[in-house]
């Protein structure tokens, strides 16, 4: 099956500073890709040479197949995109603005008066079809923004910060109606400093960090290639440090945390080597009142895959 | 958003003219450029707009009462000439200050505001950003036009001025406005950076209002007050002046047109061979127009070297912006590469690139020696007694030669010069066609004041020297005059220079043959898939005998059903 989006080994460079450094990976229809990385890490430079705003200095991006070098014009048919920041118009309405976008799109008559009227319902602009867009909040603006990336109905979406500077509603409300999106089948690449709602949302995440990406694939997928993926907390009756002492004979404990009568450690194993621990915790006569394993959050992952540099 | 919403329905109220005509401007509407409709919608609300169309109206006003009675023009006296130039005053300056400058400032607001990208991905191709601007600015100029309407149909009335007259100024205001309109247009769109945007905005509200003044000065005094129009439209060399301005005015708006659609263009497309089209109608429009006057006005064999001047300048212009591309051609604009052998031969150097560039350029030029150097003759061959003001001397004739000979090494050789510059440069850094340019420019600039402040401090000659040899403008003055001034470094100019043009050729043969040797890809298999699924090839028919009894061949002979 040929993916939606793809890039190949994509590099963009400013002078010395590489933006982007050979990424590679894709992402199939219907699918929320989550693509994740500190300010600076290149998420907005390869979504904009996806968008065919900037070009590659090396490597090719796809859009259902089609470059986004060589064939720009088809790729835009195809591609919803909601840059991070973006310009509004001095003396237009809500109506206008799309209608004009709906224009822009090739959209005619009953048509182009369809899509105005089911992206204001979808983004609920209904009741604001008449307010100037100067007088709209930022989460208007946000949704009005959105309503032109979907006006002309395109099968992917590439959304830039989208939730950035939203009110927790509104925040709420932009996650309700990616969900739909998806729902709808459309492919979508989101980028996010909120992981906790990437994590929820999205099919799969991408890690990247100057300009390269540090890890690909499923929340899960990512989370059990990191070492020490699981936190185990285990709670006894009585001292805590010969457990300590008896789980380093046993097993590696590389991070570990004392809490009163609880211990923390990171564990690497699946669900069967955890409750063989437990089993033989108490077969050694240590007495455990609580045992819990959670699973590490993509915050977590975020933390231990990137280093927080910059270029 | 799959689901098929029903629309709300266009009004259709079948009764009355007015609910017809307004379906069908809304109809009609939908064929419009999305950027003309919405600037319009935002031009009504917005106060600039509603401020300086007022204006105009007022001003239109207190000129209609004041210039009445400072004219004098109530007395009963023909006072529609004063009038006229008054009213001529106030439009000009809406049509050649803001409608420019407002044009300029709507393209440039576009990035300032971060709205550009939103437009450069949607299906809105640059050509359609471009005359979307235009048209909006155009629909400006009409409304002005028609808010001035009723005074100058009044000046009319008040005699002392014709209709021919009015609509004659009226016209070259026009063309004048659109024309500027185009150059704001153009250099709205050459360079987006905040400081260049400053430096451009600067400099044409100042060649605004400096082109306001003149045209509005000049072409009232000279046409309307001191009425000169009337012994000028009878004169032929008036005519072909204006057909000279017109074509140029033209040909100057098409270029800027392309420019700025150039400049909007993505990356990867080709961005010159329309350039390079609209450069040949220039200079095969210049070339037809200055034949035309040098048989019919003037048949003298200088003005010959004039023209040659200016086709020179003409191509030296283009070529320090052509030697600027890049020399490599992307895959999409490879795929419309001529491919048969006529093809190749003719249209090779319209691909886009430096080599080419250079090349087409030279080519173009050597074609304007040619038809320049042998224009005498040829006049003397076919027609020897057509025009017998001509001075048909061998000797002029040779002068003519030498001097488009030597205007021709220099354009080979400065341009040479530059790009093998701009090659090495590349190596190192990126080079913009701007700053391919600036190179040009300075290259002459080196070549035409290093020589000669080297001889002010060297030598105590004030006369040419061979040291000036690099001096293109000193030389071919020098060249120019040598007929009737004595010019001894002649022989050595004529012999170092083609020479020196021949080595600079040389020494770009190898890079521009690379460029022309690029070759046609096919598109990739996406794209065919998509063509094929888009635009499917019609099914051959199966071949069927005109013999065979089937039941339509039956039926269309008459022949009885079996």
């Amino acid at each position: 099956m040929r993916p939606m989006i793809q890039f190949q080994n994509l590099h963009r460079y400013f002078g010395p500073t590489r933006a982007v450094n050979g990424i590679s990976f894709e992402v199939q229809q219907g699918q929320v890709f989550g693509y994740i990385g500190p300010n600076g890490a290149g998420k907005t430079t390869s979504m904009r040479i996806l968008a065919t705003l900037d070009i590659p200095t090396q490597g090719d991006a796809y859009v259902d197949g089609f470059s986004v070098v060589d064939d720009p014009d088809r790729v835009r048919h195809r591609l919803g995109f909601m840059p991070d920041n973006f310009g509004t118009y001095a003396n237009v309405n809500v109506r206008e603005y799309l209608d004009f976008f709906a224009r822009a799109y090739n959209l005619r008559g009953r048509q182009r008066l369809a899509a105005i009227h089911r992206t204001m319902e979808f983004t609920q602009l209904d009741e604001l079809a008449e307010k100037p867009i100067n007088g709209l909040s930022k989460g208007m603006k946000q949704r009005l923004c959105l309503g032109r990336t979907l006006i002309h109905d395109p099968p992917v979406l590439v959304l830039d910060e989208p939730a950035a500077g939203l009110d927790p509603r509104a925040r709420i409300e932009l996650r309700q109606i990616i969900r739909r999106l998806a729902a709808e089948g459309k492919t979508v690449l989101i980028s996010s400093h909120i992981l906790t709602e990437l994590a929820e949302m999205c099919d799969a995440v991408g890690i990247i960090e100057r300009g390269r990406l540090l890890a690909v694939g499923t929340v899960d997928e990512i989370q059990k290639n990191q070492p020490g993926h699981n936190a185990v907390r285990v709670r006894v009756l009585g001292e805590v440090q010969p457990l300590l002492t008896w789980l380093q004979e046993r097993i590696a404990i590389h991070q570990y945390r004392i809490d009163g009568q609880q211990l923390i450690f990171a564990h690497d194993g699946d669900r069967e080597s955890e409750a063989d621990l437990l089993r033989d915790m108490v077969l050694a006569g240590f007495r455990v009142v609580e045992f819990g394993c959670e699973r590490r959050s993509l915050e977590d992952v975020f933390m231990q895959v990137t280093k927080g540099q910059v270029q | 958003m799959t689901s098929s919403d029903e629309a709300p329905a266009i009004a259709t109220d079948e009764r009355g003219f007015w609910a017809w005509f307004d379906t069908w401007c809304q109809r009609a509407g939908e064929y419009l450029n999305p950027i003309l409709v919405k600037e319009t919608r935002q031009a009504f609300k917005s106060r600039q707009f509603v401020i300086t169309f007022s204006l105009v109206l007022l001003c239109g006003w207190v000129w209609s009462v004041g210039g009445l009675v400072l004219t004098g023009a109530l007395d009963g006296s023909s006072r529609g000439r004063e009038m006229f130039a008054g009213y001529f005053f106030i439009l000009g300056f809406p049509l050649l200050v803001m409608v420019p400058f407002g044009a300029f400032r709507s393209l440039a607001a576009e990035w300032e505001d971060n709205t550009y990208e939103l437009l450069s991905i949607s299906a809105l191709k640059p050509h359609q950003i471009v005359s979307g601007k235009l048209g909006s600015s155009l629909l400006q100029i009409v409304l002005y036009l028609s808010a001035l309407a009723p005074c100058l149909a009044f000046t009319y009335l008040l005699r002392g001025i014709d209709l021919p007259t009015i609509v004659f100024l009226l016209f070259w205001m026009v063309v004048n406005s659109i024309t500027v309109t185009l150059l704001g247009l153009c250099l709205a769109t050459i360079s987006r950076a905040r400081h260049w945007q400053v430096v451009y905005s600067v400099a044409l509200i100042a060649g605004c209002l400096w082109n306001y003044g003149l045209f509005c000065g000049v072409l009232t005094e000279e046409l309307v007050l001191r009425d000169r129009i009337a012994l000028y439209m009878v004169d032929p060399e008036f005519w072909v002046a204006n057909g000279i301005i017109f074509s140029a005015a033209v040909g100057y708006g098409a270029l800027f047109f392309l420019i700025a659609r150039a400049a909007l263009l993505f990356p990867s497309e080709n961005r010159s061979t329309a350039l390079r089209i609209c450069l040949v109608v220039q200079y095969l429009l210049f070339l037809a127009w200055a034949f035309w006057g040098w048989l019919f006005i003037d048949p003298d064999l200088e003005v010959l070297m004039s023209f040659g001047i200016v086709i020179g300048l003409h191509w030296w212009g283009a070529g320090a912006f052509l030697i600027g591309e890049r020399p490599e051609l992307s895959k999409r604009a490879r795929r419309r590469l001529p491919q048969s052998f006529l093809g190749r031969m003719f249209w090779t150097t319209f691909n886009p690139g430096s080599g080419t560039g250079y090349l087409f350029v030279l080519g173009n030029l050597a074609s304007a020696v040619i038809v320049l150097a042998a224009a005498p003759y040829a006049l003397t061959a076919l027609a020897p007694t057509a025009t017998p003001r001509i001075d048909r001397s061998p000797d002029l004739a040779l002068y003519v030669m030498v001097f488009l000979g030597l205007g021709f090494c220099y354009v080979t050789i400065y341009l040479g010069i530059g790009r093998l510059i701009i090659l090495a440069a590349r190596r190192f850094t990126e080079v913009s066609v701007q700053l391919a340019m600036l190179v040009q420019i300075l290259l002459v600039l080196v070549g035409t004041l290093g020589p000669m402040l080297l001889q002010a401090w060297f030598s105590d000659s004030r006369g040419y020297t061979i040291l000036q040899i690099s001096n293109l403008f000193w030389t071919l003055e020098a060249t120019f005059r040598a007929r009737h001034t004595p010019f001894p470094e002649l022989p050595i100019v004529v012999t170092v220079l083609p020479f020196t043009a021949l080595v600079v050729l040389l020494l770009n043969v190898r890079s521009v043959g690379r460029e022309l040797r690029q070759l046609r890809v096919d598109a990739p298999q996406r794209v065919q898939e998509e063509d094929a699924l888009l635009h499917p090839s019609p099914q051959p028919e199966p071949y069927r005998s005109p013999w065979d009894e089937d039941e339509p061949a039956a039926r269309l002979t008459g022949a009885p059903d079996a």
